[in-house]
């Protein structure tokens, strides 16, 4: 198990999960998300191949539309 | 091409400042704004970029004005309940400042209205309150290879980000968020607090000045988060996906 930040929580995640799994069980609802990995952001198309390493800090931004 | 002894007083604030100067005047006074969207983001851009001097400028909405737009739309008065906000936005902004031009696009625009003012434009401005707007402007904006400043906020949240469409390989807005539903909250039924939503409409009017003038702005393909209630940004470089649907083949194209 790695430690991991999840917008700001502490979190134990498996080394061989991938972020795509992370952020299904963590967000009821992964439409119109941005997901940053330690200030980086990583297309959703690339989720399920990203694993995630000790220390990384992830961090979901929503979508807004108002204006 | 100088300005005028008029225009020289007016703007004499701009000529101090080495990164507009007299030649930055005349690139605003030279440039063609496109600002979708007269509410909460709108009316201060607008508003700026009038104050600012900018030469041309399209206000494209197609809503009327509400009571419950007063708490944040300031260029809005009482009595202009009830009318168009481009042509009453208009007529405020033309009183701000007479040496510009201003026009009003007072409906809803397709795909083809959207890619004519789009491409008479050197900046474009997304000010809009809905996601099918934000996709639609972002698409012709990719196509057209024109600067996007893009501006959102809701509640005690706001969004800024600016993509320089005019240079190869930036992401887009459907790079960043590839899959957005037609949002459950909006300003309606979440709220919006003035002051909130008139900082990201400032900050996309300062964006546009920047990209019209020729300044670099650490903000250029950025996404900026900004938090209202503890005051605190968060700033993070977009990257292009590789796959994006919307920019992805139209910049690897020959
Ligand atoms: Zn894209």
């Amino acid at each position: 198990m790695n430690q991991i930040e999840f917008n700001d929580q502490g979190l134990s995640w498996p080394a061989d999960k991938s972020l795509a799994e992370l952020v299904a069980e963590q967000q009821s609802n992964t439409q119109g998300i941005a997901v940053v990995v330690n200030g980086e952001i990583v297309p959703q198309s690339a989720w399920n191949e990203r694993c995630l390493s000790d220390g990384d800090k992830v961090k979901v931004f929503r979508a807004i539309a108002g204006g | 091409m100088s300005l005028s002894d008029q225009e020289s007083l007016r703007y004499s604030r701009h000529l101090l400042l080495k990164q507009i100067g007299e030649q930055g005047q005349l690139k605003l006074k030279d440039a063609h704004v496109l600002v979708i969207g007269m509410g909460g983001l709108g009316v201060p851009a607008a508003t700026y970029l009038v104050g600012a001097g900018v030469g041309h400028l399209v206000l494209a909405d197609f809503d009327e004005i509400d009571s419950s737009n007063l708490q944040r739309q300031v260029l809005y008065r009482e009595q202009d309940i009830g009318q168009s906000k481009v042509l009453t936005a208009k007529s405020q902004l033309e009183a701000l400042n007479s040496l510009i031009q201003i026009r009003a696009v007072n409906r809803r625009m397709g795909e083809m209205l959207l890619g004519m003012e789009v491409a008479q434009a050197d900046v474009v401005l997304d000010c809009s309150d809905n996601l099918a707007t934000r996709y639609a402007v972002n698409q012709v904006c990719v196509k057209a290879g024109k600067p996007l400043v893009s501006g959102a906020a809701v509640a005690f949240s706001g969004q800024l980000m600016v993509f320089p469409f005019d240079r190869p390989e930036q992401a887009c807005y459907h790079c960043l968020f590839p899959n957005a539903q037609e949002q459950q909250l909006n300003c309606a039924n979440a709220g919006i607090l003035g002051p909130v939503v008139g900082t990201i409409g400032s900050l996309q009017a300062l964006e546009a000045i920047k990209l019209i003038c020729g300044m670099d702005s650490a903000a250029q393909g950025r996404f900026s988060s900004f938090d209202a209630q503890h005051l605190e940004w968060m700033h993070i470089k977009m990257q292009q996906d590789p796959s994006c649907p919307v920019c992805g083949q139209a910049h690897s194209a020959p």
